[in-house]
């Protein structure tokens, strides 16, 4: 058993309303066959599609798992991103979550970028948490400048800044969603504490 | 540095707010009621419930519950309204009788994995924050810690209380909640349920 980290779509269960991953088993959700029994933790785009899990996994299990179409396995963690193709495979799969990806360049390590998103999860996180609701639920979208979005999306965007502590006078009306949550992301990694870059449950732990 | 408790004895039927007034509904509406001294979900079925105590704490707190059946119940921090809570719901038989810690953010819910160890008749649950990081949250049972949670930034600020998604009869009993640090809780001995504890 080897613990893999994945990208893998998140399930909107109705009924209970429970946000569950795609192929791993839960409580209210069977697995794919092959994985039932599976260790997991993760840590998701909050109401969004795309989720960051982590899995004890065997060797056939980690081959169905990563063989299916809509789950990504993430290289090892220091590995660097060899080429342009594998760098437009990684922004293809962010940017379809509507995760930020043009940063990511060839040279990069996974861990590097893998770390950015988390703390774009963090800000994410919390913001839906505020307006209690998707924030990419169609009124907004990654290419709107600021003072496109919203007004009171707009004024929690701000006040989530603020409560993270972070510098928010970069942000200016002409300022697009995408380079708003870069700008973020990366004064988050330097002022979180660093347990943020660790995805921990079910008895396993990776960090990143 | 507050620590509440509630032992849940009272008259069966008393909706939880009815039984004291700093019980408040999370927003489900789906109110939690006394059977039998112990505390359980109004409506049979699969609800969502959860209720947290409207005193003030700080944003380090810990709530406690022992659960005494079925599934799903446990302690609740971070608790507001508009259906926002971190939860740690245990089912003593079915589902593989583990716990499941997880938030609850805008009514859906999110396990933060696949479930923890057995628990068994009459565990007490516990969800802490740490005492320095916010994000990071610990679940205990029986005062064991069993898992550590960190990144947990979602929710911040809140309460304690209790939570619950009732497939069954889910019971628990023996509530406490308060600071993280703010010593043990002290049981009213004039009848009246809950009272404050400060050292």
């Amino acid at each position: 058993m080897t613990v893999h980290l994945y990208v893998l779509p998140v399930l909107h269960l109705v009924d209970p309303n429970y946000n569950v991953p795609k192929y791993l088993p839960h409580r209210f959700n069977p697995a794919l066959v092959g994985l039932e029994n599976v260790p997991w933790a993760w840590e998701t785009y909050l109401l969004e599609d795309i989720a960051l899990l982590i899995a004890d996994v065997t060797d056939p299990q980690h081959t169905l798992l990563s063989g299916q179409a809509d789950v990504i396995a993430v290289p090892p963690l220091d590995n660097t991103i060899a080429n342009a193709t594998a760098r437009n495979r990684v922004r293809t799969v962010l940017e379809a979550a509507s995760i930020p990806a043009g940063w990511v360049s060839v040279g990069m390590t996974y861990r590097q970028v893998v770390r950015l998103v988390i703390c774009m999860f963090q800000f994410h996180n919390r913001l839906v948490a505020r307006l209690q609701r998707r924030l990419f639920d169609g009124s907004v979208n990654l290419d709107m400048t600021v003072s496109q979005i919203p007004a009171g999306t707009r004024t929690w965007l701000q006040d989530v800044a603020g409560e993270f502590g972070l510098d928010y006078s970069g942000v200016a009306g002409a300022t697009t969603l995408r380079d708003l949550l870069k700008l973020l992301a990366d004064q988050m990694s330097g002022l979180l504490d660093p347990s943020i870059f660790q995805i921990a449950g079910a008895g396993l732990l990776l960090n990143l | 540095m507050a620590v509440y408790t509630d032992s849940f004895t009272g008259v069966d039927g008393t909706d939880l707010p009815d039984h004291d007034a700093n019980w408040v509904d999370a927003g489900d509406a789906r109110p939690l009621e006394i059977q039998s001294n112990e505390v359980t979900r109004v409506t049979p079925g699969g609800n969502f419930s959860g209720v947290f105590y409207n005193q003030t704490f700080n944003s380090k707190h810990y709530s406690k519950l022992k659960i005494t059946a079925a599934r799903f119940i446990g302690p609740g921090i971070r608790m507001a309204t508009g259906k926002n809570y971190y939860y740690c719901n245990g089912a003593i038989t079915g589902f593989g009788s583990k716990t499941y810690p997880g938030q609850y953010v805008a009514g859906t819910a999110t396990d933060w994995d696949a479930g923890q160890a057995l628990v068994g008749d009459n565990s007490v649950l516990e969800l802490r924050v740490d005492a320095t990081t916010e994000g990071t949250i610990y679940y205990y049972d029986d005062g064991v810690l069993v898992a550590t949670y960190t990144g947990k930034t979602a929710l911040t600020g809140g309460r304690p209380g209790i939570t619950c998604y009732g497939v069954d009869d889910p019971t628990g009993d023996d509530w406490e909640g308060g600071d993280v640090g703010g010593g043990t809780a002290v049981q009213d001995m004039l009848g009246m349920g809950i009272i404050p504890f400060a050292r």
